[in-house]
């Protein structure tokens, strides 16, 4: 079984990231699972896609040496994930108009012009669509159907799904975007219709699932932008209720639909049309609909049937574990990412503060058991220890955002535990039970375990090893 | 490996280092009563105002158990320290080699003094070589390299020259 998942737009980049963090804990179905990674953004620097494409492209650098270290059977690092270039894939060229791409030119004053006339207004014929398609779901979808008209063989959307979609015997593709935005709201459909009628060759093979994003922030546009095509706030809620009524009144070509929303929106602070300024913190819906993914490719699907899940949490000013699916994989969700959490900050703490400098020598190693049975002598390629110390750094952040909603409370993970941007433990004695639950581990427990470890034949020593043992050292279960 | 497992395999360990001080305070006080009394014995009783060498043996024990019990104790703290009072919480400060030595210079200072105070105390005599086998025997044998084996696995390469002895590397 192949798993894709799709991202479209600003949404779907940050629902990406949830996945991502997801899937280096291991929490992919299956034992050793492939995920092939797509992203369709006409806003190729917007700052969530920027964001998370360089957690992306570091960690997909140094996965395989990892992966290679850690072993076959512990679900740590045991997901790979592979981008499918050209990532993101833009269906705009540099600098053109919904009229450059419909080649409108060409069509004035014909019928099929006039009616363009009077279905766009002149406004959104005319704005570059380099930072998107500025909340107008209508210029999205006529930008990517036009984008499979080409119909050739050298169209770089056929190309892009066909040559992976229709290589493996059953495919399932998971596919997240906003429904009250610009970009994902025209994607979804459009991209899910050609996936199942144009580009798929065998329908029974293809499985698709969609995390349809509802609206769960706002924003207060600044002055600077009255003159511009952009997204408004108070246009979200009337492009849901539009979607929806699309999605209910048209053939579904979705297997699973997953809606996941919130009814208490976050106000975003600064405003931005798009490109490097839009970033928008990670928030607890994207966790949601990563886990959405999950659940999608885990379970058993029937090509011919449609599903609609959704998921509610007992108090809406509290998140807790109970309001989060029970099992992944057929493991405990809870154990299985606390256990990494355990394992992130463990590394944070009490690792990266001196690995350098020990193998510098520039401080004695007999203070470190762990380096000398399980490190020293082993060649650490420095790439690999920066892109693994600035993924460390990223799911810290996400976590950190993640915990932090405006006026309520996740209870996840403890947020006055730590802190980000410089990822930190702020109280030691919080981490002892750092998911509010009844099991305790603290540093000084995983220190003793790390250096009873025992020690590794040099020839068979490496990073990836290493953090295998400090992982499997943060276990709880009795 | 489970909590419980980690637990009782940390407690097996504990039990065996434990096992290993005493025996080796046992052993180092055997050896440091029966060659020192079996080579220097005459001639140190002679010296000791000419009593018997059978009353110079049974002085001579008692300068021998308390040397090799407080050396012996040394270890015992050591162990205890690490094992129960030193918490590693931080990346730094994690070594603990100065509560070592001091614990070491201790053990060299008892090995020297106790004989010389204790045979002035109990009359009899003792030479340079009976003291300089007290440090072999007490302060490098059943303090240093005891420390070495029974020092818990998350210090154990604190004491100097365990990673050597230990380690592969």
């Amino acid at each position: 079984m192949a798993y894709y998942f799709l991202s479209i737009g600003g949404s779907g980049a940050k629902v990406m990231e949830s996945l991502l963090h997801l899937c280096v804990a291991g929490m992919l179905p299956g034992d050793r699972d492939e995920i092939k990674i797509f992203s369709i953004d006409p806003d190729t620097g917007n700052g969530n896609l920027d964001r998370m494409s360089s957690v992306l492209r570091n960690f997909e650098e140094i996965q395989n040496d990892l992966r290679q270290g850690v072993g076959n059977d512990t679900p740590l690092f045991k997901d790979k994930v592979s981008i499918v270039k050209p990532y993101p894939w833009n269906p705009t060229r540099h600098d053109t108009t919904l009229d450059d791409m419909i080649m409108y030119p060409k069509h004035k004053g014909t019928p099929i012009g006039n009616l363009y006339e009077v279905l766009y207004t002149e406004k959104e014929r005319n704005t570059r669509l380099n930072q998107g398609f500025r909340g107008h779901p209508s210029i999205g979808a006529a930008v990517l159907a036009q984008n499979y008209n080409l119909l050739n063989e050298e169209s770089s959307f056929r190309n892009l799904f066909a040559n992976n979609i229709n290589f493996d015997n059953k495919a399932k593709i998971f596919i997240a975007g906003s429904v009250f935005g610009g970009t994902g709201a025209a994607g979804l459909p459009t991209i899910s219709r050609l996936l199942r009628y144009k580009i798929a060759e065998n329908n029974s093979n293809l499985l698709i699932g969609g995390a349809f994003i509802l609206p769960y922030f706002d924003f207060t546009p600044d002055n600077h932008s009255t003159d511009e095509l952009f997204a408004r706030a108070e246009d979200f809620m009337l492009n849901t209720k539009a979607a929806l009524k699309y999605y209910a009144q048209r053939d579904n070509v979705f297997n699973t639909m997953y809606l996941i929303g919130d009814s208490s929106t976050a106000h975003i602070k600064n405003f931005s049309v798009g490109a490097r300024n839009q970033v928008n913190d990670s928030h607890i819906v994207d966790l949601y609909s990563a886990l959405a993914a999950i659940d999608f490719f885990q379970n058993e699907v029937d090509v011919d049937t449609h599903t609609f899940k959704y998921i509610s949490c007992n108090d809406n000013k509290n998140f807790n574990w109970s309001d989060f699916p029970n099992t992944i994989s057929n493991k405990n969700f809870r154990s299985l990412f606390v256990k990494f959490v355990r394992f992130i900050f463990s590394y944070v703490h009490l690792i990266k503060p001196v690995l350098n400098e020990l193998r510098a020598g520039k401080i004695p190693e007999y203070q470190y058991p762990w380096f000398v049975d399980l490190l020293k002598g082993t060649e650490i390629n420095e790439h690999i220890l920066k892109n693994f110390d600035d993924y460390v750094e990223s799911f810290v952040r996400w976590l950190k955002q993640i915990e932090t909603l405006e006026g309520r409370n996740v209870n996840l993970i403890k947020p006055d535990m730590f802190s980000a941007n410089s990822a930190k433990i702020n109280d030691i004695v919080a981490f002892q039970s750092c998911d509010n639950g009844d099991t305790t581990l603290d540093f000084h427990e995983i220190w003793c375990r790390l250096s009873e470890s025992g020690r590794v034949n040099e020839s068979e020593k490496s990073f990836g090893k290493f953090l295998r043992r400090l992982y499997d050292v943060c276990d709880v279960s009795r | 490996m489970s909590a419980i497992n980690y637990a009782s395999k940390r407690r097996t360990q504990a039990i065996l280092k434990v096992l290993i001080i005493f025996v080796a305070t046992f052993i180092c006080i055997a050896l440091a009563y029966f060659i020192i009394s079996n080579i220097f014995g005459g001639k140190l009783a002679t010296a000791s105002n000419g009593i018997t060498l059978t009353a110079w043996k049974a002085k001579y024990l008692n300068i021998v158990i308390l040397t090799g019990a407080l050396t012996g104790l040394c270890s015992l703290i050591w162990f205890i320290l690490t094992s129960l009072v030193f918490k590693v919480e931080y990346s730094m400060g994690t070594g603990k080699r100065t509560a070592w030595a001091a614990l070491g210079f201790i053990a060299v200072v008892i090995s020297i003094a106790v004989p010389i105070l204790y045979s002035n105390t109990l009359n009899i005599q003792v030479n340079g070589i009976v003291v300089g086998a007290f440090v072999f025997l007490f302060a490098m044998i059943n303090y240093w390299l005891v420390t070495i084996f029974a020092t818990p696995l998350s210090f154990k390469y604190t004491p100097i020259g365990a990673q050597f002895l230990l380690s592969r590397n």
